[in-house]
């Protein structure tokens, strides 16, 4: 693989870590009740 | 209609839906050519063909893996794990990939899968094919336990397992194949998953278990009818998800409770229906709830004596109801 190419995976990798961690950090934190959810199909 | 055996309820089950539902397969180890060490699959590999009847490696950890992944991509395989003994090398795929999938998806992908199993004793399987293994799954939040002790139940069930969208463990009391017979009602019927069956009408004492020791208290509460004691016993035949409320109406009626295993005692699932009794009931008690169980050595020894003095049998059942009936 061409260092160029390696550098480009890298930073689109890190584009998308950043954009997952600013979406995270934004969003609402689920409920705690919510944790006894999708134990089954039927929850 | 006729009667037939638990072994056959399996067959019956497995082909009607491999021929409703192409999605449905079997795997695991002779299940194919062989048809399966206790011939459950027999005929299966001539009916629907290699593809669809697979003969794996002696490895439970991959067959439970490949029908893991085999689930996630559409299919709905059965795996047979040639003996409950043998069930161990697959139980992290089983506790930390199968029950958890849903759970960790967010409701994103289910796996169903049934797990099927020959367990329990009383056949002189020695150390390594003798084991009851229900209480370790029982544990799993995410994963089903299902345990039929006559054959209209066995097809039934087993069918519903098939049908059902999260992963079902299925344990067949291997003395049971052919030892117990029983009508099989003709063509597709579900008994349903997470409902009791109370086998026997009593008001003296409840007494709760599954597989062959449904059958053995079955034959201790005809002894003690001759005594005029009148014994109730609840088939539970799914231990996840519990019929509480079948149990708990049982109790109320008779305020005397005892649960029947032959898995060891300590941490058996009878140490959970005691104290969903004591928490939930304990008002209607006369008496402590007991359990009759093996006692807790590693295995069930090979030879005659060992093995009668580890699996419970109807005298000693017999002996516990009276001791109970009395008290």
């Amino acid at each position: 693989m061409a260092e160029e190419e390696d550098e480009r995976i890298q930073q689109e990798a890190t584009a998308d870590v950043d954009e997952a961690v600013v979406y995270a950090e934004a969003a609402a934190s689920p409920a705690a009740e919510d944790a006894l959810l999708n134990v089954f199909a039927e929850a | 209609m006729a009667e037939k055996t638990l072994i056959q309820g399996v067959r019956e089950a497995l082909a009607e839906e491999m021929e409703r539902d192409e999605r449905v397969w079997v795997l695991g180890e002779d299940v194919g050519r062989k048809g399966g060490v206790f011939l459950a699959t027999e005929g299966l590999y001539d009916r629907f063909g290699e593809a669809r009847v697979l003969d794996t490696p002696l490895a439970e950890s991959s067959i439970v893996g490949v029908a893991i992944g085999a689930a996630m991509n559409g299919t709905i395989p059965v795996a047979e794990i040639q003996f409950a003994d043998f069930i161990h090398p697959a139980f992290d795929q089983i506790v930390s990939e199968a029950a958890r999938i849903r759970y960790r998806s967010n409701g994103d992908f289910g796996c169903p899968i049934v797990i099927r199993a020959p367990f329990g004793g009383g056949v002189h399987g020695g150390l390594y094919h003798s084991q009851s293994v229900e209480a370790f799954y029982a544990h799993v939040p995410g994963l089903k336990v299902v345990i039929p002790s006559t054959p209209e139940d066995t097809k039934g069930l087993l069918k519903s397992a098939i049908r059902d969208p999260d992963p079902v463990m299925f344990f067949e009391h291997k003395k049971t194949y052919r030892l117990i017979k029983g009508e099989i009602p003709e063509g597709d019927y579900l008994t349903p998953i997470g409902k009791a069956a109370v086998r026997r009408e009593g008001d003296r004492m409840s007494v709760f278990a599954w597989g062959l020791m449904v059958h053995y208290c079955l034959q201790a509460a005809e002894e003690l009818e001759r005594d005029g004691i009148e014994v109730e016993v609840v088939d539970v035949r799914t231990i996840t998800p519990l019929d509480k409320e079948t149990i708990l109406r049982s109790v109320e009626k008779t305020a005397r409770a005892m649960v029947v295993h032959e898995d060891n005692l300590t941490g058996g699932f009878g140490a959970e229906i005691s104290a969903i009794i004591a928490e939930e009931a304990f008002e209607h008690l006369d008496a402590p709830v007991v359990r009759v169980a093996a006692p807790d050595i590693p295995a069930m020894p090979f030879n005659k004596p060992q093995e009668d003095f580890f699996l419970p049998g109807p005298e000693r059942i017999a002996a516990a109801m009276r001791k109970l009936a009395a008290y």
